[in-house]
């Protein structure tokens, strides 16, 4: 399955009366299995061009096709992982998986089994009768992942997952994220303003200009799987990325 | 891992008073009883009566059966001023919670209904509907739903609106969001509605009663002043008000305790 965006254009309402155009004609294409990072400085848009191709903010003009609009888009199942956990702190940590493979259509009983093979693949099965709020942060973040997962989507939308993370905790999930989506095979949209990680996650980086964002360009990375963060060729990339969003000679610990 | 194990209670070392809170209540309750035999005793018996001289008239009067009477008569119009308030504060607190020009066209109405002082509506709804059960129960009705109402609308007000985008983006239909997303977040504030209301409900009641009915707690007050039997004063208003604590600790608590026990998890 493939993804496109074809020339979306978005202005948000202001307090004021006036408008915020947030996007400008924005295309892209995301193949089949690709794992596709959106690269851009923060609050340039990244995470609305996820919210469009998830359904939950309408574009101005411009169109999301699947397969070349040959399949509506509100049909396809989107895991979505949001910035922040979000997860229903009322519901345990294994009902909350659980919550979304019922609001996909999958009977209950099957839908408690399945959440607890997703929490023992993130590693919390354990911790499936906690509530949200006696897990760290991490964890619960690592709980959203597991549920975004567990309804086995044909696409994966990720809003810097890991940016609350501790970099130790980070790496372990991306790892672990790569592993999985090579076993799936479905396209990923994963955003994120952390350069060196786009990098290492992506078959292909798209770079966002500020307000209004646009696609300014996109950057192919072709070294073979598994990669390490610390190769002098993504760090060359990485560079290469900086350079393009302007921030030139700048330290690149800015953007761990 | 047990959830207990994550619990702040009951951790080694705590007092005596941590491990076992129900004897905090019970040291309450006894001190206050201590107290009032205490300040008892340096006044007459027609003006402050002992705790054992009242507890036996409360004794008697439920053996009586007169205390049973009474009490449904006030449980009732408490119930049913209470529960029309509730519904109807439940339906215009969520539209004023997700409606901005509803929000601003009854704004003024909550306003000036919890300006009016329970005594005046009490008089109104005597002077409109007469010795009826209409009277108390239009009073319960006028005066908690805009408390109620208030609840509601800040509840809603306070829905995390990220999660519910959550629940849109996995395709969760508008009976499961609401279901399970939007109600266990108005839980709280429908439980401190519950509670308040019927606080606010009982008082309200029993001005009514006192007024102008002849049946009723309040009544009963009413009818004790008229003899000038202070122990029978305190003896109603007692046996009313263990009738309510009974009810806060023995279903309200309780039931809070169930509904909210994910909020008192702690961060590892």
């Amino acid at each position: 399955m493939q993804i496109a965006l074809r020339g979306i254009h978005k202005d948000f309402p202001r307090e004021n009366g006036g408008s915020l155009a947030v996007l400008r004609d924005v295309t892209l294409t995301v193949g089949a299995g690709e794992f596709c990072c959106v690269v851009g400085s923060s609050g340039c848009g990244k995470s609305t061009i996820l919210n469009i191709v998830a359904g939950l903010t309408l574009p101005d003009s411009g169109q999301v096709l699947v397969d070349d609009a040959r399949v509506d888009s509100s049909r396809i199942r989107i895991g979505y992982v949001f910035q922040k956990p979000r997860l229903l702190n009322w519901k345990s940590v294994r009902e909350n998986v659980a919550f979304a493979l019922k609001a996909s259509g999958v009977p209950a009983a099957e839908a408690r089994a399945r959440a607890l093979h997703y929490l023992d693949l993130v590693g919390l099965a354990q911790f499936e009768h906690e509530f949200p709020l006696a897990l760290s942060g991490g964890m619960q973040q690592r709980v959203a992942i597991a549920r975004a997962l567990a309804i086995e989507p044909d696409l994966l939308l990720m809003d810097e997952p890991f940016s609350h993370l501790d970099e130790l905790t980070a790496r372990v999930l991306r790892a672990e994220l790569l592993r999985i989506w090579r076993q799936a095979r479905k396209p990923v949209m994963f955003v994120t303003h952390n350069a060196l990680e786009a990098v290492y996650l992506a078959d292909q980086v798209l770079i966002l200009s500020g307000r209004p964002a646009t696609i300014m360009k996109s950057l192919r990375v072709s070294l073979p799987r598994d990669r390490e963060m610390e190769d002098p060729r993504l760090v060359a990339l990485q560079r290469e990325i900086l350079d393009a969003l302007g921030i030139a000679g700048a330290s690149s610990s800015l953007f761990k | 891992m047990k959830s207990s194990s994550f619990s702040s209670e009951g951790a080694q070392g705590a007092s005596i008073w941590q491990r076992w809170p129900a004897l905090v209540y019970l040291a309450s309750l006894s001190t206050m009883l201590v107290v009032w035999h205490a300040i008892a005793r340096f006044f007459p018996p027609a003006l402050l009566p002992g705790p054992i001289p009242v507890f036996q008239r409360v004794g008697g009067i439920i053996v009586s059966g007169q205390f049973v009477v009474h009490m449904a008569a006030t449980m009732l119009r408490v119930a049913t001023g209470f529960l029309s308030a509730f519904l109807v504060s439940i339906g215009l607190g969520i539209l004023m919670g997700v409606n901005r020009t509803a929000e601003r066209f009854f704004e003024p109405e909550i306003v000036v209904g919890l300006t009016i002082p329970s005594l005046a509506w009490s008089v109104i709804a005597l002077m409109w509907f007469g010795i009826s059960e209409l009277a108390p129960i239009f009073t319960i009705f006028v005066i908690l739903q805009p408390v109620i109402t208030v609840n509601i609308w800040q509840g809603t007000k306070a829905l995390d609106h990220e999660v519910v985008e959550m629940a849109r983006a996995f395709r969760a239909g508008r009976a499961m969001v609401i279901r399970d997303v939007v109600i266990p977040q108005l839980v709280p504030y429908l439980l401190a509605a519950t509670r308040f209301g019927l606080s606010l409900a009982w008082k309200v009641t029993v001005i009514a009663e006192l007024l102008g009915l002849s049946t009723g707690i309040g009544y009963m007050i009413h009818y004790s002043f008229g003899i000038f039997s202070m122990l029978d004063v305190f003896a109603w208003t007692i046996a009313f008000t263990l009738v309510m604590l009974a009810l806060e600790y023995g279903f309200l608590k309780p039931l809070e305790t169930r509904v909210t026990g994910w909020r008192r998890a702690v961060t590892l």
